[in-house]
């Protein structure tokens, strides 16, 4: 990792990243709080002289770990209810039907809220998310699958129809 | 009515609009200084260790276990090779896959290929000489592939853009059977794929479809190479919720069901013929997955494991003595454990986690030694152990009770006494010091409070993530005896616990909030205050003291610099004020937000020196 990958992955992949693990841990501070952490230690390590083959990868696996962290998760959603006081606040404003989505992913179990969130904001495929989440490609399906038919319930939609994947429609 | 997957896609995008990377990059830049900077000094070198592990990191750590004692038992003419191991995530480029080998007993994998592809159902020849296995990913040849036992003269045996999984090699050596999934672009439910049994030569020739359902999703050969275990998969709804084990002979005719309790797979055969090892769930619960065994008419089913986790991926040692499995702990797959145990059930030993391997075994392959062949090739012995014997049997600082992993700092615990606090962690009763990278050590706070070396009174267990030190004993409240700050390492920030220390009675206890708190900055009553002290030029969190008219109070401020390195900066801030109470609770006094502009020279709410209160903090946070 040079500073022209930093920088190019800051410019390209960081903003959807961020998106992302605040979609799966709740909150937009931890999120990029987690997502520069990951990217501190591949720039640590390129200090070292030690390879990341994809950094794309590696950030996404250690970032949503590092969301996971409780102490850490505690300290910038502590300084995100200060900033919120002062804000209406990240999800103010929506309309009704990002709130059902929010809550309805909210009421997922974790693994397959991450699953979720890979395949349909990242746009993942399976083994992709599989990787990132070190689970076998059986039971990636079987998260996205359970997690579909709940967020379906949850939201009232048909989960029947299949729409193809993004740039195949 | 949407469709749920348009849905999703356009609702999560409003939902989470993409972050602003605008000063980002220098951010990261000062932060990864920092991590460099401290790690030569070894000051994060244990969560180095840990996030190396968790995340796929380069540091590999290993317990250290004795041998099996079974596994003498010679009931195939056959000795039991190395463990070939497919990781879930490779520990150096996550993303992708590849294989290792282990030594059944334990100690570092040797890895066989260099990680640049995802690499996964492994299957040894008879012979134990080569080892076959699924590879695919970018810029792969995707199919699958074949090596040597030492990784050498990998080439690709059948090329396919399928996946393919549960690659099994005949007991004769002459054919291959796996599954063959399509995968269907663009979808993500179970029922779209098609899992189906095929054959091929061990050359990679004659590749035959067997059974063309899309329901096989699994299967092992009986050791006459004259029939196979299937699993199969049945779907319901929009997912596959039930799968059972049925029989079939070679060529696919003959099906006859050996499971029908709906979550029955993963079986492997045993060598004699007499058992099939398998996965089930007693509970019905997904995260529940035990080994039971059967013998392959149905009957004589019993459960050989009650782990209480999940397991996968079962398979017998070549002399059908022993069967290696990969056990999930927890439902969230947080962690692993290799283990290997009797076939009977009996013995099961851990020889392997997540840590020490980079990753969880997705998938296990045992290597066959014939008789009168070197076993090769043979793994190195660990060098890095993460679970230490201790033949000393660790410390005692007068607990009662083994601790190991001592820190500890001094402190004023009583008037006129130099005491310490120690943070340690309980020895197993094994005698072993337990990982803190694999989240089994028992943390506890102990105070020597009348100076003679040996702890008073102790308070456990710490709830760490992941590990506790001792860090600073601080006079909070000016009461002329100190109290007790620990750290729960979190890198370039120390997470910062308080906890009262008292002489007569000796005792130590977590300090929580008292009534009523600040429950909307995240400090209700009853819980310990979480406290920071550390980060970088553009997020700093703060701890100092200050004497108000009230008494001293501790003041926590949290802050960073927006937007970044710039000229116009500004902190912007929040800040909590505390106050020890006499009954050892503490009362949130004040709270507020502020801003304040980035200048030269330490922010306002920085202590003016390197102490807390009177006490000596350890570098980096003081001057050490």
């Amino acid at each position: 990792v040079d500073d022209a990958d930093l920088r190019e992955f800051v410019r390209t992949d960081y903003p959807r990243l961020v998106g992302a693990v605040a979609l799966v841990c709740g909150s937009r501070a931890t999120a990029e709080d987690a997502v520069q952490e990951a990217l501190a230690r591949a720039w640590e390590r390129s200090l070292r002289n030690e390879h990341i083959e994809s950094l794309a990868a590696w950030v996404t696996t250690v970032s949503m770990n590092l969301a996971r962290s409780g102490l850490r998760r505690l300290r910038t959603e502590r300084r995100a209810r200060h900033e919120l006081r002062r804000d209406p606040g990240e999800f103010a404003g929506q309309a009704d039907a990002r709130i059902d989505l929010r809550r309805a992913l909210e009421r997922l179990p974790r693994r397959q809220r991450e699953a979720t969130v890979l395949r349909y904001y990242l746009g993942l495929d399976v083994t992709g998310i599989a990787a990132v989440m070190g689970t076998p490609e059986g039971t990636t399906k079987s998260l996205l699958s359970r997690a579909r038919i709940a967020l379906g319930a949850e939201l009232g939609i048909d989960n029947h129809e299949e729409v193809p994947d993004r740039g195949e429609a | 009515v949407a469709r749920l997957d348009e849905r999703l896609r356009a609702e999560l995008d409003r939902l989470s609009p993409p972050a602003d990377p605008t000063g980002v990059v220098d951010r990261i830049l000062r932060r990864g200084a920092r991590r460099y900077a401290l790690h030569r000094l070894g000051i994060v070198a244990l969560t180095v260790v840990v996030l190396a592990g968790s995340a796929g990191g380069v540091v590999a750590l290993s317990r250290v276990f004795g041998p099996p004692e079974r596994g003498a038992t010679d009931v195939s003419g056959v000795s039991n090779g190395s463990l070939a191991i497919a990781l879930a995530s490779d520990p150096v480029t996550p993303g992708m896959q590849r294989i290792a080998l282990l030594d059944p007993s334990g100690g570092e994998p040797r890895f066989l290929t260099a990680g640049a592809a995802v690499e996964t159902s492994l299957t040894w020849s008879p012979d134990g000489r080569r080892l076959v296995f699924w590879r695919g990913g970018p810029d792969v040849d995707a199919g699958v592939w074949v090596m040597n036992a030492d990784g050498g003269d990998a080439h690709l045996l059948y090329g396919t853009t399928a996946s393919i999984w549960a690659i099994k090699w005949s007991p004769d050596g002459s054919r291959i059977a796996f599954i063959n999934v399509e995968v269907p672009s663009g979808t993500a439910t179970e029922l779209d794929l098609s899992d189906d049994l095929y054959l091929m030569s061990a050359e990679g020739t004659d590749v035959t479809p067997v059974i063309t359902d899309g329901q096989v999703t699994d299967l092992d050969w009986s050791p006459d190479g004259s029939q196979l275990v299937i699993e199969r998969q049945f779907g319901r709804g929009q997912e596959r919720t039930e799968r059972d084990l049925a029989i079939v002979y070679a060529d696919g005719s003959g099906e006859r069901p050996l499971t029908s309790d709906g979550h029955s797979g993963d079986p492997t055969w045993s060598p004699d013929g007499s058992t099939i090892v398998y996965v089930d769930s007693p509970t019905g619960d997904v995260h529940d997955r035990q080994l039971f065994a059967i013998a392959p008419d149905g009957t004589g089913r019993r459960q050989l494991t009650a782990n209480g986790g999940s397991i996968e991926a079962p398979e017998f040692s070549p002399d059908g003595s022993l069967v290696a499995y990969t056990l999930f702990p927890h439902a969230d797959g947080s962690a692993c454990e290799l283990i290997v145990m009797g076939a009977d059930g009996q013995d099961a030993r851990p020889i392997a986690t997540k840590d020490s391997l980079g990753g969880c075994p997705i998938d296990l392959a045992w290597q066959a030694i014939p008789l009168g062949e070197p076993t090769s090739p043979s793994p190195v012995p660990s060098a890095t152990p993460a679970e230490t014997p201790t033949p000393q049997g660790g410390t005692d600082i007068g607990l009662g009770f083994r601790v190991c992993d001592v820190t500890s700092v001094a402190g004023e615990f009583a008037p006129g006494v130099d005491g310490t606090a120690f943070v340690a962690t309980k020895m197993s009763d094994l005698g072993r010091c337990p990982s803190s990278v694999t989240g089994h050590a028992l943390q506890i706070v102990a105070v020597d409070v009348t100076g003679d070396g040996m702890a008073d009174a102790h308070f456990g267990p710490l709830e760490c993530d992941p590990f506790c030190t001792a860090f600073a004993a601080p006079d909070v409240d000016l009461d002329g005896t100190d109290e007790l700050l620990v750290e729960n390492i979190q890198f370039t920030i120390a997470g910062l616990r308080l906890y009262e220390v008292r002489a007569d009675p000796p005792d130590v206890f977590p300090v929580t909030v008292s009534t009523p708190g600040y429950p909307e900055g995240g400090l209700a009553p009853g819980l310990e205050p979480q406290l920071w002290i550390g980060g970088d030029a553009f997020d700093m969190d703060t701890l100092r003291c200050a004497t108000s008219p009230g008494g001293r109070v501790l003041i926590q401020t949290s802050a960073v610099a927006v937007p970044g390195d710039t000229p116009d900066s500004v902190w912007q801030a929040a800040e909590t004020v505390f106050a020890l109470n006499a009954d050892g609770t503490i009362a949130v006094v004040s709270s507020r937000t502020f801003q304040e502009p980035v200048e030269p020279g330490p922010p306002s709410f920085r202590a003016s020196g390197d102490g807390l209160c009177g006490a000596r903090l350890p570098y980096p946070y003081g001057e050490g």
